[in-house]
Order: structure tokens, then C-alpha cells, then sequence
């Protein structure tokens, strides 16, 4: 049997799904992840938490079951992302995209991870799906699912309503231009009014604004831009690698793809730049490059364009194999090391068994409240006696032991018994 | 466009029933006070992230805010409390 491009782009689609369903339980929780998990950032609009809540609702509170969540979401991208490339080229090209898209390294990734990122870039795809085809028939039918998907997207988190509104401006410049504008007021009226329940969402929770501001003009902002770019490229570098010089490549398909293509990725991007460029789930959105790179690849001879996707498979390899089968440099850091608290907690929780509230100290993130059974205090901001009999405090035994007899240390973790 | 319309209002309903208990930060006063009130809550040791605002009060030399805090662990929502505190404005 002769094996052709066809082949090799099911074996990549294969082994991508693999890799999205694995080490699932591997890494500890995240601040950022168990906020995410306990459906309390004031900061985001709620859909993206309620779906968490609701598989731990029905499923158990269990690291597996919010991180499957967003893996299932990864691998429902690559289907959307076939139809999407299908309204842009024939089934060889969507399918060689798809398989490039399997084997994208920060999809993988952030479809390990319960960040939301993945949930967002699903309904984001989901938007510019139905925008294309409300945009070339703007029956009911397209403008409907153009209203839902784009409320989702809004709901989901809440930078999702960025690419509604830039597709509202694209839309007016490019009617700028034409003399029948009727055709497309449909579409931008739909867009703007499935933002109405973002704008209210934003307008009753005062903890979007208290983010904005709490980090306006340090990690949310565009200070420094060229410090920002730079980061942000230092970033995709560190979890890209040649995925990267690819992007840059691809960029010749340029004019093959129409203005929401690139708007829908230049909204990733932004977002990363505006919202913190060293946050590494942004580089999520990336993955929709895997529809220029296929078309750029395609342009080549055969015997580069299979050398090529021999090497950005063997990257993808090395960055996210099962650590179980191979650790490299360039994994990420948390698949590199041992966890601490998947395997630490119960002797933790065992000391304190009989503690209704203890307090911790050194920063500790949202996901000690996941990992912890007593209720936590956090002591840094508090004035000393400390209320509790217990202290538990990260990364310093100097500072536990200065507090009372300690009853329990490791290499993370000190726990005091106040006097 | 009637239908999308009506279907965003109607999700919207909970947020626009919040809106009200919003209107006395428009008050500069009442905005400066809120970060002093939650300093206050840091200093106790509770998750900011756990406490949600529930009504200003302006008294005459200070101003009250009542929070609600609702502790959530990794398998409990523990019940609601509601939290004082108050900033005296000179």
C-alpha cells in the first residue's frame, strides 16, 4: 500500500487525540485552573465555569473529570475546524489542516489543562464558522447559529466578546466600500445584540472592572509594547519551537484567506499582547494557523513538505509525549517534575484530620482551597496572633519553625503548632 | 432580530436585577472606601475571591459595606455569612 498524504494526515489526527486525553492527572491544579474548577472568577463570565461545576456535579470532584472537560473540547476543534477550512479549500487541504491542527503543541496542551482557553477557542471557531456562512447566505438558519455561537463565545469567558466586536468593525469598513449595504446590517445587528448579555453581565459584576483596574497598566495594558511582543514571542517560542518558524512561513498564504480568518487570529494574539503576553494559554488561539501552514506546505515539493511534518511531528513529540515514556527539556515545566500536592496531600491532610480552619502562609494559590480539607485562612495580609492552632507555610521551615512545634516537613511544606 | 433581541434581554434578566445595588459606587467616596473595606477582609485572612458585595450603608461619619462570604473548597460550598465592616471617613 502506497501511503499518501491522505494517510498521514489520519495518523497525525490519531496521535494527536492520543496525546489530548493524556497525562491528564499528571500535573498539580493551578491557581488559575482551580478558579476555573470552583466557578469563582469574578473576573470572567460564567459559562466556561458553569460547564466545570456541572461535570463535577454529575461526574465527582475529581482533577480527571475538569480536565477532561476541556479535553473533549480539544478534540471536538478538530471536526469544527475540518468545516471551517472546507469553506476556504478542498477536503485534502481541510484535512491536511486538521492533521496539522491534531498536532499543534499549545492546543495539546491547554487541552490538557482546565484553563478555559480551549472552551473559548471551540466558540470562537464556532463564531467565524458561522459568520462565513451567514456572511455568503444570510438565511435564519445562519444567523441564528451565528447569534448562539457568538453568545457562547461571549459567556464563555469574558475576552470572548473582543472577536464579536471586531467582526462588527470589519463588517462596517468593508460596507464602507460597497454601495449594497443591506445585506450585512443582518449580520452586524445579530452580533451586536448577542453582546447585550455580556454588556449587562459586565455592567452588574463589578469584579470584571476590579480586575481591569487591580491590573491595568502592569499586566493588562499596552506599555512597553515592544517588551510585550517580545515576551509573547519568547513564550510561543518556548512551547511552539519550529511550529513558530512555520507560522512565519505560512504567512505567505496570506491572500488565499479572507479578513475574518485573520481578524479571528489577530484577536488571540491581541488578546495575548493586551492580557499578559508570558500568560501561556493565550498561545491556544495560535492553532488556527494550521489552515495557512497546510496551504503553504502544499505549495512545496513533496519530499520537504513530508520532512517538515516529519519535524514538527517529532517536536510536538518531544514537547508533550507521556512523561511516563520520556521526559525532554523542552516539556513544560510541570511535566518535567513530580507533582507535589497529587501526591502529598493525603499525609497533609492526615495531620490536619482534626482542624476545622487552619491559616497558610507564602502566597498560597486558589488550589490549596482544592487540595486542603480544613477551611484556609490566607496569613500573609494578616495581623498577628494568628486565630488558627495550625499554620501551614509553603517553601519556608525557617519562618514554621519560628512559629511553634512542628508536626510536620517536606519539601514543600512546614506545619506548625502555635504555642 | 425581534427573537435575538428578546432572548438576550431574557438572559440578561439576572444581571440587570443586579445593577441597582451598584449605583451608590457611583459615588467617589463610596468607590475609595470599597478597596479599605476589602483590605480589611485580606487582613482577616478571607478569599476576596469567596466574598461577594451585598449593600453600602452611609452613615454619618462612616460608611458600612456588607459583604456576603461564602467559603469553597474542593467539595463544599460552606454556607453564606455576612460581613460588616466599616470605614470611618476621616
Amino acid at each position: 500500500m502506497k501511503i499518501n498524504l491522505k494517510h498521514i494526515s489520519w495518523a497525525l489526527i490519531i496521535l494527536g487525540i492520543y496525546l489530548r486525553l493524556t497525562d491528564l492527572t499528571f500535573p498539580d491544579l493551578t491557581t488559575d485552573e482551580a478558579q476555573a474548577a470552583f466557578g469563582t472568577s469574578p473576573a470572567w463570565t460564567p459559562l466556561g465555569m458553569m460547564i466545570l461545576r456541572g461535570a463535577q456535579g454529575i461526574f465527582g470532584h475529581e482533577l480527571i473529570v475538569i480536565r477532561m472537560v476541556s479535553a473533549l473540547f480539544g478534540i471536538a476543534f478538530l471536526p469544527l475546524f475540518y468545516y471551517l477550512c472546507r469553506l476556504y479549500s478542498d477536503k485534502r487541504i481541510s484535512l491536511f489542516a486538521v492533521a496539522i491542527a491534531a498536532i499543534f503543541p499549545t492546543h495539546i496542551l491547554f487541552s490538557r489543562l482546565s484553563y478555559l482557553s480551549i472552551q473559548l477557542c471551540l466558540a470562537w471557531t464556532l463564531t467565524l464558522y458561522f459568520f462565513l456562512r451567514a456572511r455568503k447566505e444570510p438565511s435564519a438558519k445562519w444567523l441564528s447559529m451565528l447569534y448562539i455561537s457568538s453568545v457562547v463565545a461571549t459567556m464563555m469567558k469574558t475576552q470572548g466578546l473582543l472577536l464579536p466586536v471586531f467582526l462588527v468593525v470589519g463588517m462596517l469598513i468593508e460596507n464602507l466600500r460597497k454601495a449594497d449595504r443591506n445585506k450585512s446590517i443582518e449580520i452586524v445587528l445579530t452580533l451586536i445584540i448577542s453582546l447585550i448579555p455580556v454588556f449587562f453581565y459586565i455592567l452588574s459584576h463589578p469584579g470584571v472592572f476590579a480586575t481591569v483596574f487591580q491590573y491595568g497598566g502592569n499586566m493588562y495594558g499596552v506599555s512597553e509594547p515592544g517588551n510585550r511582543i517580545f515576551d509573547l514571542v519568547i513564550t510561543w517560542w518556548r512551547f511552539l519551537s519550529i511550529f513558530l518558524i512555520a507560522i512565519a512561513f505560512s504567512l505567505s498564504a496570506y491572500r488565499k484567506l479572507n479578513w475574518p480568518f485573520w481578524i479571528t487570529i489577530g484577536t488571540g494574539i491581541l488578546t495575548g499582547i493586551v492580557l499578559g503576553p508570558s500568560h501561556e494559554y493565550y498561545a491556544t488561539y495560535l492553532v488556527l494557523f494550521a489552515l495557512p501552514i497546510s496551504i503553504s506546505l502544499l505549495q512545496i515539493k513533496p519530499i520537504y513538505r513530508n520532512l517538515s511534518v516529519g519535524a514538527l511531528t517529532v517536536i510536538t513529540i518531544l514537547i508533550l509525549a507521556p512523561q511516563s515514556l520520556l521526559r525532554t527539556p523542552w516539556m513544560p515545566v510541570h511535566y518535567q517534575e513530580d507533582p507535589y500536592w497529587n501526591t502529598h496531600t493525603e499525609a497533609v491532610n492526615e495531620v490536619l484530620k482534626d482542624e476545622e480552619v487552619i491559616t497558610v502562609l507564602g502566597g498560597p494559590g486558589h488550589h490549596i482551597r482544592w487540595y486542603l480539607d480544613p477551611k484556609v485562612l490566607v496569613g500573609d495580609n494578616m495581623e498577628k496572633p494568628y486565630k488558627t492552632d495550625y499554620v501551614l507555610v509553603l517553601r519556608d521551615s525557617d519562618l514554621a519553625k519560628s512559629l511553634g512545634k512542628i508536626v510536620y516537613e517536606d519539601e514543600r511544606v512546614s506545619i506548625a503548632v502555635l504555642p | 432580530m425581534f427573537i435575538f433581541l428578546c432572548t438576550s434581554l431574557l438572559i440578561s434578566i439576572t444581571s440587570i436585577a443586579g445593577i441597582p445595588r451598584l449605583v451608590p459606587f457611583a459615588d467617589s467616596k463610596i468607590r475609595s472606601g470599597i478597596f479599605d473595606s476589602m483590605n480589611k477582609l485580606r487582613s482577616d485572612g478571607l478569599w476576596l475571591i469567596n466574598t461577594d458585595i451585598k449593600n453600602v450603608e452611609i452613615k454619618e461619619s462612616e460608611t458600612c459595606f456588607t459583604w456576603e462570604h461564602r467559603y469553597r473548597s474542593r467539595e463544599h460550598i460552606f454556607p453564606k455569612e455576612l460581613i460588616t465592616t466599616c470605614i470611618n471617613e476621616n
